[in-house]
């Protein structure tokens, strides 16, 4: 595997990747043709709301999909290799943990609930930084005060249920962190924590990001975060791509209704909780997703067009993709 | 009038290092009808607080008072004649739920459990009712959790904990895993049916605005402690306490050109060896040299009750 990749230069690139799931009501089609390029030393956030395909999308990089899935094209290029024709046993050994790290959705079913907190990260470090005993046991310190975790030798001793879930959840990311991987697939890695903590916690991301010229990919359905952290952002939707932009551009200049739609839904300083407006409608259930664009019913500017053709992702500037028929007229 | 009130109350863990002070000395209050809001930074005993104050887990010292009487000792049959009066709601409905159960079986449980109905027609008219209150339909009431969305489990869970008719519910991050339009629906319907079933809420949430939005009286808690409660305008409009100013500061913007500073820095205190003066005093930016020394009382300034040396 190539190793001369330098700052800017694609790392991690999926390409019009299809990706459905067999289930007893019929097909899930989960993933229509998703685009995404990670690019060394950038973090790239993909946000949309939930079963928009999220998940599916970095557990199909990672080789973790459940077995009802069905990979129908495309490809996840990793450093040039397509990781989608790896075996497993080449994806164990050479890409996770090593290569690409995940954190994943839920802390408390992705600790193992009979190790201490300790002794999981030590796994890691053991496997990733150092197999001396000694100085493994202080690089897991290391970690564990590095995400901030009060009273580090304390916590290495806890079982999962003596912790609280945001400790778990930084428990999770430290295991990640001493993996020192080139890729780190984030999923949701904030929920459970407070803002403050939030905060030092996307500060830790963006030096590692500096320092070690870390990618991250950044999944999450909090417009404020994304905002936070990334330098790059797609927006999906029901397993498709609706916008792709420079952070900066998609927060100033947002083209598709659905953005617009997220970044006004985001909680502001409200007097009472009816105030909290977001976007009508509901999620899209993938089983018969709806005809052409699939945001048409919860469209505030959807025509008849909008039902029958399915909009193509259009470069309307430069780096900034949008999939609307109608993109001229929103704002 | 006071539904839920604790007096020193104190929750600590035994651990290999020592002893946690979960939740150490802290007398709250939860006003008939009101929602409190609850903040703090992860790990500072809200969960903890919740649990004890419903006698999930038992106290280890301090008093729990309920409609005015002192609950912290009952058991047997006073206690679940009085569980059916509080409950608590987590943040992840899938682990809440159980998966070989319809709806109508989680609904149906507590309310045959506590006498709740004579017959299966007013225990249906029931159970519709309060789906109906969740925005769900009597539809779903054959359904089993997987056939539900991850906001039409919380509904679910919330449901349950409404059926019974509490007077008192603690919401535990009830919408922290869920969409911002699910979050919204949910805390619209939760708050219409407070009026309706006449409940008070305990609300722990890390989202500020929403907690800002939603709450009547506002508690800031830090280490085990309460720091800071009153009026939840007041006190977003003007925050007292320093943790309470960091604390809000820290909320992000939508608005890439505008970052948090990340203004809480320094050693995060242990709850095991909690600092001897004010537990903010080593990531204060205010603290003087009595801050490390003497723990500040929770006393009356400014229309609302603080614990900072700065406020005498
Ligand atoms: N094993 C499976 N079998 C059938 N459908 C599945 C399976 N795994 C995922 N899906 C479906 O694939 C779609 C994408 O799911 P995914 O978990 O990626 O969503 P997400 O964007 O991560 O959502 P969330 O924000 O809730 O985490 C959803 O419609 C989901 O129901
Ligand atoms: N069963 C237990 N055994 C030992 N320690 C515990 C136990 N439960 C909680 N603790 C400790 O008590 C403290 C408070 O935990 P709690 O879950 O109440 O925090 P929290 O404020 O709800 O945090 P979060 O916002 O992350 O949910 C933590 O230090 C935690 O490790
Ligand atoms: S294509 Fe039509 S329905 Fe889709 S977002 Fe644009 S206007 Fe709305
Ligand atoms: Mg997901
Ligand atoms: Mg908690």
């Amino acid at each position: 595997m190539s190793s001369d990749i330098h700052v800017g230069d694609p790392l991690l690139v999926i390409e019009d990747l299809k990706l459905e799931f067999k289930t007893e009501e019929g097909t899930v089609k989960a993933l229509d043709g998703i685009n995404i390029t990670v690019k060394k030393g950038e973090i790239h956030g993909v946000i949309g709301e939930t079963g928009c395909g999220k998940s599916v999308t970095s557990l199909t990089t990672l080789g973790l999909l459940d077995n009802n899935a069905r990979i129908r094209g495309g490809e996840v290029l990793y450093k040039g290799v397509n990781l989608l024709k790896m075996n497993d046993e080449d994806l164990r050994q050479k890409i996770r943990g090593n290569e690409i790290s995940m954190i994943f959705q839920n802390p408390s079913t992705s600790l193992n609930p009979v190790y201490t907190a300790g002794e999981q990260i030590k796994e890691s470090v053991v496997i990733y930084q150092s197999d001396d005993k000694k100085e493994a046991q202080k690089l897991v310190l290391d970690e564990l005060d590095r995400v901030k975790l009060p009273d580090p030798e304390d916590v290495y001793d806890k079982y999962p249920h003596e912790l609280s879930g945001g400790m778990q959840q930084r428990v999770m990311i430290a295991m990640m962190l001493a993996c020192n991987s080139n890729l780190l697939i984030a999923d949701e890695p904030t929920t459970a924590l407070d803002v403050s903590i939030q905060a030092q916690f996307l500060k830790i991301l963006r030096g590692l990001k500096e320092s070690r010229d870390l990618s991250i990919l950044y999944i999450t359905h909090d417009m404020a975060v994304i905002s936070e952290i990334c330098d790059v952002v797609t927006v999906m939707y029901g397993g498709q791509i609706a916008e792709k932009a420079d952070v900066h551009e998609l927060f100033k200049n947002p083209k598709h209704p659905y953005t617009i739609g997220l970044i006004h839904s985001v909680p502001g300083v409200m007097e009472s909780i009816e105030e909290f407006e977001t976007i009508p409608g509901t999620v899209p259930r993938l089983i018969n997703p709806p005809s052409g664009c699939r945001f048409h019913p919860r469209c505030e500017y959807a025509r008849e067009i909008c039902k029958e053709k399915k909009p193509e992702l259009e470069e309307i500037e430069k780096d900034h993709f949008v999939a609307c028929h109608f993109w001229e007229e929103v704002e | 009038m006071n539904l839920v009130e604790t007096e020193n109350l104190k929750k600590f863990f035994d651990s290999k290092k020592g002893t946690v002070k979960a939740v150490n000395d802290v007398s709250i209050n939860v006003i008939k009808g009101e929602t409190l809001g609850v903040v703090g930074e992860s790990g500072c005993g809200k969960t903890t607080l919740g649990r004890t104050i419903l006698k999930l887990i038992k106290p280890t010292s301090g008093k729990i008072y309920f409609d005015g009487k002192d609950i912290t000792n009952l058991d047997g049959e006073d206690m679940r004649s009085l569980r059916k009066k509080m409950n608590i709601v987590f943040q992840d409905p899938v682990s809440a739920l159980n998966p070989q159960m319809t709806v109508y079986d989680h609904l149906n449980r507590p309310l045959v459990i506590h006498n709740m109905v004579d017959s299966e027609e007013e225990k249906l008219r029931r159970m519709v009712d309060i789906l109906n209150t969740m925005g769900l339909k009597a539809e779903h009431l054959i359904r089993y959790p997987h056939e539900l969305s991850g906001g039409q489990k919380q509904r679910v869970c919330i449901a349950r904990a409404l059926c019974l008719e509490p007077d008192f519910l603690v919401l535990d991050e009830p919408t922290s895993a869920l969409d911002v339009s699910v979050q919204s629906k949910i805390l619209k319907l939760l708050d219409r049916a407070k009026r309706k079933f006449k409940v008070s809420y305990m609300f722990i949430s890390h989202n500020i605005n929403l907690v800002r939005a939603i709450s009547d009286r506002l508690g800031v808690m830090y280490l085990g402690k309460l720091v800071e409660i009153g009026d939840s305008t007041d006190i977003f409009n003007e925050p007292k306490h320093p943790y309470t100013q960091a604390l809000f500061k820290s909320v992000p913007q939508p608005d890439p050109d505008e970052k948090v500073e990340a203004p809480l820095t320094g050693q995060v205190p242990s709850p095991v060896n909690p600092p001897e003066g004010c537990a903010f005093a080593p990531r204060c930016p205010r603290s003087q040299s009595v801050c490390e020394r003497d723990n500040p009382d929770l006393i009356e300034a400014y229309g609302r009750k603080i614990a900072c040396h700065r406020y005498k």
